[in-house]
């Protein structure tokens, strides 16, 4: 019997061993060195020195990381940082900034960036004004955005040519040339002009930068303004796809990867996608024979109000971190042109000029987008970003599922639901 | 000391040896319990607590969106019942059950009937009839999406070869619900059936003989033997199919992420998207609430119905 009390009392203590969390909370000391813990949003966003030269610069500060998935990076960091066990950084998507913000859960970052620009204006102004706004709320940077991705959109330059069309310089074009492509039988039964995310699983970042191309505008709380000429436009763009069968009779359950699919393997003539992805392209397609990029086009009528939209994954600033100095020094570290410019070059492109004009050399397909991306505005986001992607998921599902019902009722509903979260 | 006492105590020949007697008893009877013990401990260690603090926050305004957490009563609670989208998963989620229990319920006694007549090779179809229970949600999602999609999906395949029009499985309300719900019959079918089968395992040999000898055909056999006999099986079984359902999001959110529209959000894809991608942990919560309401009282049911105690 007293073996079995031991044997359960041993069972209980691994069990409590197990479920003790250990400290891996916000900045510590390890002996003489500040820690410093940082939690990536994607391995890929790891520099691939993995910090060797940052040890060798900075005996004193020791870089601890992880990798929690953008997804559920901000609910972890929230309930961590209730328990004051957050990381010193977390790379979130920008569109939870503010959320981590009002929470008071990120640093207002802004005398540290001030002492920045004093002590080494050189490695600051390499990087675009966007970094610092990316991450901030009511014009204080709580992060720093090092990388950064516009929407483009891609199309098939050899179908286009056997069809006698050019590179659309208009939404209208696109149509015309789905159209087109369709009608003078270059895309056969299973093969589409226009591929989009339409189903529920994918956010509707897609959408929204097409939105954006096309015009749209936020109210300063960052809800789109959708019942409105480019709101109208874009509804009436995916019921027309549905209609004349431009695009997948399954858009409704087709998400990213389906749409990058369909373009790679030869079934789709055009579709919209991150900048990041043309790597992917150039694997699969020859650029110039069979495809190039483009800047999604301006809505008709609505040039002046044309804007490239990016996204971005910026690292925030822990409000209780106790070394924001070290924490700066990581910053400034992960963004120097040495170090981010692998990982820019590999995966994601960068807000680092220096980078993105080697990012440009290196990459044909890159070529021509200079200008433009650095004139790109982030895409705008509410406090209840979560529920405006719902209902944008919403629309989108709605335009695709009912192309016959009138655009302008439809976006005047939706804009009701959206007006409510304010 | 009254003349009683007096004679229970002398008529005790060895008080020591029955001392030992109770004390050997009770170490044996104290056995099972300390080694079921650390399971209790950790169930409820883990779902006690994740139930009671659950409830708990149910009752607060938890929102990770906005700073603050006030006392907000069953204002969560009000709010679900007064919303079209919470009502419709609800509705969804009673559908979803019901088509899941009944078709799951079909084929595991099926299964589990064919498993009893298999003497060969027997134990290798029980394993490979709960190799679906081993596969993971989100490759049982993908493996539907490949076997249902429109242009290359497998059914669209044979359904063209024999001349009939593609059906878009995953892109039609309707269609995405049934196809979720026949994904979630073969991910939660094989546990039933190995329930069920145990069930009839157990059944004495010899009612089945004399039963054939008194000319009782394979029908009756069913219904007046197997059926009554595994009655208290196929409650719990009916509890597992009825429970996983209520439960299941991991196999819905990769395969229609709730769409098209709305028609596959049963409550508990409705219970992750607010808390996980909303961060509105407390409305979350209340839903977790709700869900396990319905699967309190449902099981109540069929415990009452099976008799599955006796």
């Amino acid at each position: 019997m007293k073996k079995w009390f031991l044997f359960t009392g041993f069972i209980v203590l691994l069990l409590l061993v197990a479920c003790g969390g250990g400290d891996e909370g916000a900045s510590g000391s390890d002996g003489d060195q500040t820690v410093v813990n940082v939690w990536f949003g994607r391995e890929q966003f790891i520099p691939a020195d993995q910090f060797e030269r940052f040890h060798a610069d900075n005996p004193d500060i020791k870089v601890e990381w992880d990798v929690v998935p953008l997804e559920q990076a901000v609910a972890d960091y929230l309930r961590n940082h209730n328990t004051g066990n957050a990381p010193d950084v977390v790379q979130i998507f920008h569109e939870y900034s503010q959320t981590l913000a009002v929470q008071g859960a990120a640093l207002n970052m802004s005398e540290y960036y001030e002492k920045w620009k004093e002590e080494d204006p050189d490695s600051y102004n390499k990087l675009l004004p966007q970094a610092f706004e990316i991450p901030s709320y009511e014009g204080d940077p709580y992060g720093l955005a090092i990388h950064a991705a516009p929407f483009w959109m891609a199309y098939r330059t050899d179908w286009f040519e056997e069809a006698g069309i050019e590179k659309p310089e208009t939404w209208d074009d696109v149509l015309d040339a789905a159209r087109t492509l369709k009608n003078e039988g270059i895309l056969a039964n299973n093969q589409y002009g226009y591929a989009l995310p339409g189903d529920r699983t994918t956010v509707p970042l897609w959408f929204s930068s097409m939105f954006m191309s096309m015009g749209g505008q936020y109210t300063d709380s960052g809800l789109p303004i959708v019942d409105s000429d480019a709101g109208r436009y874009i509804v009436e763009f995916y019921q027309t796809l549905v209609r004349e069968g431009l695009t997948s009779p399954e858009v409704l359950s087709w998400d990213s990867g389906d749409m990058r699919g369909s373009f790679m393997s030869g079934n789709a003539a055009m579709l919209p996608e991150g900048f990041n992805m043309f790597a992917q392209f150039q694997n699969e397609l020859d650029f110039g024979t069979e495809w190039e990029g483009m800047v999604q086009p301006p809505r008709p009528g609505g040039e002046a109000d044309f804007r490239v939209n990016m996204f971005s994954w910026p690292m925030i600033v822990n409000s209780d971190t106790e070394h924001p100095e070290a924490v700066l020094k990581v910053l400034q570290y992960l963004s120097d042109a040495e170090i981010v410019e692998e990982v820019a070059i590999r995966y994601q492109p960068t807000t680092n000029i220096e980078v993105m004009e080697k990012y440009y050399e290196v990459n044909e397909w890159a070529q021509g987008f200079q200008d433009d991306f650095a004139s790109g505005v982030v895409l705008p986001s509410h406090l209840r970003q979560p529920e405006v992607y719902e209902l944008m998921t919403d629309l989108k599902q709605e335009a695709l599922s009912n192309p016959d019902r009138d655009p302008a009722e439809m976006v005047a509903e939706f804009q009701a639901k959206l007006d409510e979260l304010d | 000391m009254n003349s009683n006492e007096n004679v229970s105590i002398n008529m005790n020949p060895n008080p020591m040896p029955s001392k030992g007697i109770n004390k050997n008893k009770l170490k044996k009877m104290a056995v099972p319990y300390v080694l079921v013990l650390p399971a209790l401990l950790f169930v409820v260690g883990v779902l006690g607590y994740a139930v009671i603090a659950g409830t708990f926050m149910s009752f607060w305004g938890v929102d990770l969106n906005v700073p603050g957490s006030p006392f907000v009563g069953l204002e969560n609670y009000i709010y679900l019942f007064t919303t079209d989208r919470f009502i419709g998963s609800l509705l969804r989620s009673l559908v979803f059950v019901f088509g899941s229990v009944f078709i799951g319920l079909v084929f595991a006694m099926g299964f589990a009937l064919s498993l009893y007549k298999a003497k060969k090779f027997s134990n290798f179809f029980k394993g490979l009839a709960l190799i679906p229970f081993l596969v993971s949600g989100i490759a049982t999602a993908v493996m539907f999406r490949f076997v249902f999609s429109g242009d290359v999906g497998l059914i669209n395949m044979i359904l063209a070869t024999m001349g009939i029009d593609q059906i878009l499985f995953l892109s039609s309300p309707n269609w995405a619900l049934f196809i979720s719900i026949l994904a979630n019959v073969w991910f939660v079918c094989p546990f039933a059936t190995l329930i069920l089968l145990a069930g009839i395992q157990s059944i004495d040999q010899e009612l089945f003989e004399a039963a054939i000898v008194d000319g009782a055909n394979k029908i009756v056999i069913f219904g007046k033997i197997i059926l009554p006999l595994i009655a208290p099986m196929m409650g719990i079984s009916l509890i597992w199919l009825s429970f996983a359902s209520f439960n299941m999001f991991d196999v819905i959110l990769p395969l229609t992420g709730g769409g098209p529209g709305r028609a596959t959000e049963v409550m508990a894809v409705y219970m992750y998207n607010v808390a996980f991608n909303e961060l509105k942990y407390s409305l979350g919560s209340a839903v977790m609430v709700i869900i396990l309401l319905f699967n309190v009282v449902t099981s109540f049911i069929y415990l009452k119905i099976f008799k599955v105690t006796e």
